[in-house]
């Protein structure tokens, strides 16, 4: 079993103020709102003890600040640095003073839940603290998440069984992508509180619950 | 700019000389459609870049290929394909297999084209390839770590066979050269105005190139092949720009290289002032007064992004097997403030003893990795 943590806040992009992490990055003004959001977060959990790999889960990639390169008539080197999904992760290291290995994955519609998964097998095979991060847009703000994984960690736990394909329509429900996965974590599901199943590879199922 | 001191690791070393082995590979390029053409051109000293269409931009080397009316998922896909079927008549069992594609911008150029966006620009062509290879992967993901994907995707790779989720993975790299990518490194001033001349003294910038390569990975105790450690590390000094110690640079070789010593470094090379100045300020540091050779690709195919580590990997593989050697054929000076031993110049082949080889590879955000790889013999 592997101890599992949600972490979760809301940030509007642009912002008038500058932050409060503004002298840890160089040109934060350049930021994207998604460079920004983990900056944001890099300064909120700096006290937490840190991760030893993280995962950055990209859904949509940078698709938004894609479409603003082309906007600006190709013409922003700013704009085109911040096309790469992995450069978000730059002012994360900064603001934390943190390096060390970090994967950027993408797999949509799944790419947080498939995420989540290579955390599981990370931590149970080599790192004790995996980190996955995401910003996805909502409708007129941003939300940033961070799932923490390691075996000592109190908050839901995350276990892998065997695929039973009678269990996965009996317990909780199958997490088919990362709107079910992030909903399930916002408890707007009431129905299925308890836990949390998931099928990846046929082989295996994923689950997550709450530790009582 | 030489730091003292020893670097700590931030994660356990993984377990010295675990045995994961390169299977077999295939790549296309702008050299050709085959592992062939990409390591003669190498070997023949060929710079295969052309003029682009705009021509306030740069020369770039392009897939030689008559797809040009294709969208990019399409594109890129059966190039994947092409390097795909260079494995696939090799008949190697692949049952559990797991895949991941690597590349920075997958099919974003048809992103612009009307179409609507529902989904990151890598997740496409994989499912298009795992349909149209008829491959049956118990795992799949795409990995995007700017020009250090291949290598971000063969830790992860390294992983699923160590934790025995996949019996052999495939690693996939590809990226296209279009106007989104082109005119991207434009605005950023990185291109050369000449021609690509990596730790040249007259070094100007880099020149783009398309690639796209299939390698497997997997155990086997025939293979010739094999990789004694892969190190991936990001650091958090500046976007666009690594930072000038190279610690984390330095932190990935140490990861991969185990306290060895390489015959040979092919050395990631872009042809940056910057860039250049942070490898051989990296590799001097490692390997002190040790003289180990050093060359690169990226003046013969240019810079292939999300796929460049994997020209790197398939270039070592086919160094080990035939020991031949070759050169930075476009740099005809080196930088005299460069303290390393570069192989350079019009002297095309070198034929000495070659047991392992280095890889590097930097990439925008701060993200580095390097692989190590050794000739087996049976």
């Amino acid at each position: 079993l592997i101890g599992l943590r949600h972490y979760e806040f809301k940030f509007e992009f642009p912002r008038a103020e500058p932050p409060l992490w503004k002298d840890r990055v160089s040109r934060w003004y350049q930021l994207d709102a998604y460079a920004y959001g983990l900056a944001e977060g890099a300064y909120r959990w700096m006290e937490f003890e840190s991760p030893d790999l993280v995962i950055l889960a990209s859904p949509l990639a940078s698709n938004e600040t894609d479409c603003s390169f082309v906007d600006s008539g190709f013409a922003s080197p700013s704009k085109f640095a911040h096309t790469l999904p992995n450069i978000r992760c730059s002012p994360f290291c900064q603001v934390m003073d943190w390096s060390g290995p970090v994967l950027c994955l993408q797999r949509d519609p799944r790419t947080q839940t498939l995420a989540l998964v290579e955390g599981f097998e990370l931590v149970t095979s080599r790192f004790s603290r995996v980190w996955i991060l995401s910003v996805i847009r909502q409708e007129f703000h941003y939300k940033v998440h961070c799932l923490e994984l390691s075996k000592n960690l109190s908050g839901f736990v995350m276990a892998k069984n065997k695929f039973e394909s009678s269990e996965m329509s009996t317990v909780g429900y199958s997490a088919a992508d990362d709107s079910e996965l992030l909903s399930w974590f916002d408890g707007q599901k009431p129905e299925v509180k308890a836990r949390l199943c998931f099928a990846n590879d046929g082989f295996h199922t994923y689950e997550i619950r709450k530790e009582f | 700019l030489i730091i003292e001191g020893t670097l700590q690791h931030n994660v356990a070393p993984t377990k010295g000389e675990k045995v994961l082995n390169i299977l077999a590979y295939g790549c296309t390029s702008s050299a050709g459609p085959t592992v062939t053409d990409f390591f003669d051109g190498l070997r023949d000293g060929k710079d295969h870049s052309q003029m682009f269409e705009d021509p306030h931009l740069s020369r770039i080397c392009r897939w030689q290929t008559g797809l040009q009316n294709l969208s990019s998922l399409e594109k890129i896909t059966t190039q994947l394909l092409l390097a795909w079927n260079q494995i696939k008549d090799q008949k190697i069992d692949i049952s559990e297999l797991g895949i991941i594609f690597a590349s920075t911008k997958g099919c974003i150029e048809d992103f612009f084209n009307g179409q609507t966006v529902t989904s990151d620009p890598l997740t496409p062509i994989l499912d298009l390839f795992i349909k149209k290879s008829e491959l049956k992967a118990t795992l799949s993901i795409c990995v995007s770590n700017a020009c250090s994907s291949t290598l971000a995707a063969l830790f992860l790779a390294e992983q699923w066979i160590l934790q025995k989720r996949a019996k052999s993975v495939l690693v996939l790299s590809a990226d296209e050269i279009g106007p989104f990518v082109n005119r991207g490194f434009y605005s950023l001033k990185a291109l050369s105005q000449t021609k690509s001349q990596p730790f040249g003294a007259h070094r100007d910038g880099l020149q783009l190139g398309e690639a796209a390569s299939a390698i497997l990975l997997g155990e086997s105790e025939s293979a010739e092949i094999e990789i004694i450690g892969v190190g991936i590390d990001t650091e958090g000094f500046a976007i666009a720009r690594p930072s000038h110690s190279g610690d984390s640079l330095f932190k990935s070789c140490e990861m991969a290289i185990h306290a060895h010593t390489p015959d040979l470094i092919i050395a990631h090379g872009t042809g940056t002032v910057a860039n250049d100045e942070v490898e051989d300020q990296v590799l001097s540091r490692l390997f002190q007064k040790k003289h180990v050779p050093i060359t690169s690709t990226k003046w013969s195919i240019g810079h292939t992004l999300g796929a460049s580590a994997s020209m790197d990997l398939i270039a070592a593989c086919e160094v080990l097997r035939t020991q031949n050697v070759f050169s930075i054929s476009n740099t005809e000076e080196i930088d005299l403030k460069f303290q390393c031993h570069y192989l350079n110049g019009k002297k095309m082949v070198r034929q000495f003893q070659v047991e392992q080889i280095l890889l590097t590879s930097l990439g925008f955000g701060g993200v580095h990795g390097a692989a190590f790889l050794k000739r087996v013999h049976h």
